[in-house]
């Protein structure tokens, strides 16, 4: 285990975001975290990532690094792709960078400064950045939003491809169950305001090898979309 | 006579707002308008011309003419040199302490409270007590022109870098902090780019603000630098003398804030094909 919430909770004025909210994080797992608009999962990547404090509850975990991409793509608008991307580890090699860079598909854009990128081209941007940074554990915030299908099939190869070279944490909140039944070991289903984990759900098939039309997958998609209608309640 | 100074900065004020409010046309259309406005200026200053004698209002042929005599003349360059050293100095000053000022008033809570009043007392009282102070206090060589020019820009410096403080966005800060930056790091890559279209503005401000003071202090005290030669014609009563130095004194301080202007400028010029440096 490599990072524990212990009865979290978090509310912004009058309102309750995250009620009690336990959870953990074990070594080398993708978890996806799937949830209705508005329910939390941005503040409670904002809180794991030490971003914004809790109002009570504990947060445990060994001295690490974060990766973190976030909802927002938070480039720096005055430096191009590859310096975006590069400032976050000035160990890595300009070979490196580039490997990212051409990974995200914006082999040709390095020079480009974020103004003049389009809103997926950003995002990938950020990506890359969070990959350049090798942190511990990474986090990512509806990554790969704003990307058209193919695109996104094509990150999701290369991001199972990275996590079997690295073998590190990943928390992946996303709106698209199709992305949650590839990616995650477990699907955590968060109910609305105030949040909790409404359902959990365990996928146990080998995550290199995963097809949506597989019918335990498809098992699983129904029961997330049935428990969608129900969450909550 | 200083009335015909003013006047003609007037014109050029309100070529100015011509500019900026044709923006809304097209290039041409705009370019057009100006140099109609430019064409009724001059006819209407020759007119004028025509009715009173050179003393109160010279033709602009005769204007154009001593312009030309004074730019010949080794006169020009030595007494802009002599003037801009002051105003760059001025100005230098009021960069260095009203951007310690800023920073330090945007990022700590209690010297903003301390600093602040003091900084908008200064802006509020006129640059003309600071003149009569700066005689007394420095005499009457360059030490007074560049004092003013340092006490009314510097407040306006440390205004805008301390507003620009409130305004960097917090999720950049979150950013840096996230990846681990140092603090150094912060500064140079978030906090300072972040500053500096503020600190261009009051740059370009200070700028045009920076030459009236200079002129108007060296009327005032000074026998060196651009302002004594319009004491000097206003002796002589050479208005042609005013008029001509006064369009100099325009077009220097036009030509300095484009300068300014275009060199703060966001360029893309770090623009590098990084793949073919691989290869
Ligand atoms: N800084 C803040 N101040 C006040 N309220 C906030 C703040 N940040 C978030 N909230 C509130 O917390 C709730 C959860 O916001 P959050 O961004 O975590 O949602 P989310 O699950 O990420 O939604 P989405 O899927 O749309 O991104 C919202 O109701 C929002 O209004
Ligand atoms: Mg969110």
């Amino acid at each position: 285990m490599i990072l524990k919430l212990d009865n979290v909770n978090k509310s912004f004025n009058d309102i309750d975001v995250l009620k009690d909210f336990s959870m953990k994080i074990y070594s080398k797992e993708i978890v996806c975290i799937v949830g209705p608009s508005g329910c939390g999962k941005s503040t409670l990547l904002n809180i794991i990532s030490g971003l914004i404090q809790p109002c009570s509850g504990k947060i445990k975990h060994g001295r690490f690094n974060i990766s973190y991409v976030f909802q927002e793509d938070r480039l720096l608008p005055w430096k191009n792709v590859y310096e975006n991307i590069r400032l976050v580890n000035k160990d890595s090699s300009r070979e490196k960078c580039m490997d990212f860079i051409s990974r995200v598909g914006l082999k040709g854009f390095e020079g480009y400064y974020p103004s003049e990128l389009s809103g997926g081209m950003r995002q990938r941007c950020s990506i890359a950045r969070a990959f350049n940074y090798e942190g511990d554990l990474l986090l990512m915030d509806e990554p790969f939003k704003s990307l058209d299908y193919q695109l996104r099939i094509d990150m999701i190869n290369y991001l199972l491809k990275l996590w079997d070279n690295t073998k590190k944490s990943i928390i992946f909140v996303t709106h698209e169950i199709d992305e949650a039944l590839m990616l995650g070991d477990r699907i955590l289903l968060l109910s609305t305001r105030p949040s909790k984990i409404y359902k959990e759900f365990i996928v146990q098939n080998d995550k290199m090898d995963r097809s949506l039309d597989d019918s335990s997958l498809m098992r699983i998609r129904n029961d997330i979309i049935h428990s969608f209608q129900h969450k909550g309640k | 006579m200083k009335d015909s100074t003013i006047k003609i900065s007037n014109d050029i004020a309100s070529f100015d707002k011509n500019n900026t409010l044709g923006e809304t046309l097209n290039q041409k259309n705009k370019r057009t308008g100006t140099i109609i406005l430019l064409c009724i200026t001059l006819i209407l200053w020759q007119g004028l011309s025509l009715i009173y004698s050179p003393i109160i209002l010279p033709s602009p042929v005769m204007t154009i003419k001593t312009l030309i005599s004074i730019i010949r003349s080794g006169l020009f360059y030595r007494e802009t040199l002599v003037t801009l050293g002051r105003l760059i100095s001025g100005i230098c000053g009021a960069v260095i302490i009203g951007s310690i000022l800023g920073i330090l008033m945007g990022s700590f809570f209690r010297i903003r409270r301390v600093f602040e009043p003091f900084v908008y007392f200064i802006q509020a009282t006129p640059p003309i007590l600071y003149m009569t102070l700066a005689m007394i206090w420095f005499g009457l060589d360059g030490q007074a022109t560049v004092f003013i020019i340092f006490i009314a820009s510097m407040p306006i410096i440390a205004v805008n870098v301390k507003e620009g403080f409130a305004n960097i966005d917090s999720k950049l800060i979150e950013m840096g902090k996230v990846f681990k930056f140092s603090r150094i790091q912060v500064m140079i890559d978030i906090i300072i780019p972040s500053l500096k279209s503020y600190f261009k503005s009051a740059l370009i401000i200070v700028m045009g603000f920076g030459w009236k003071l200079a002129v108007m202090g060296e009327v005032l005290s000074s026998s060196t630098g651009l302002g004594s030669q319009i004491t000097d014609a206003r002796m002589n009563i050479e208005t042609d003398k005013v008029f001509a130095w006064g369009i100099i004194i325009i077009f220097l301080c036009f030509l300095s804030q484009k300068i300014v202007a275009s060199t703060m400028d966001f360029k893309r010029i770090r623009r590098k094909n990084y793949d073919t440096e691989i290869r």
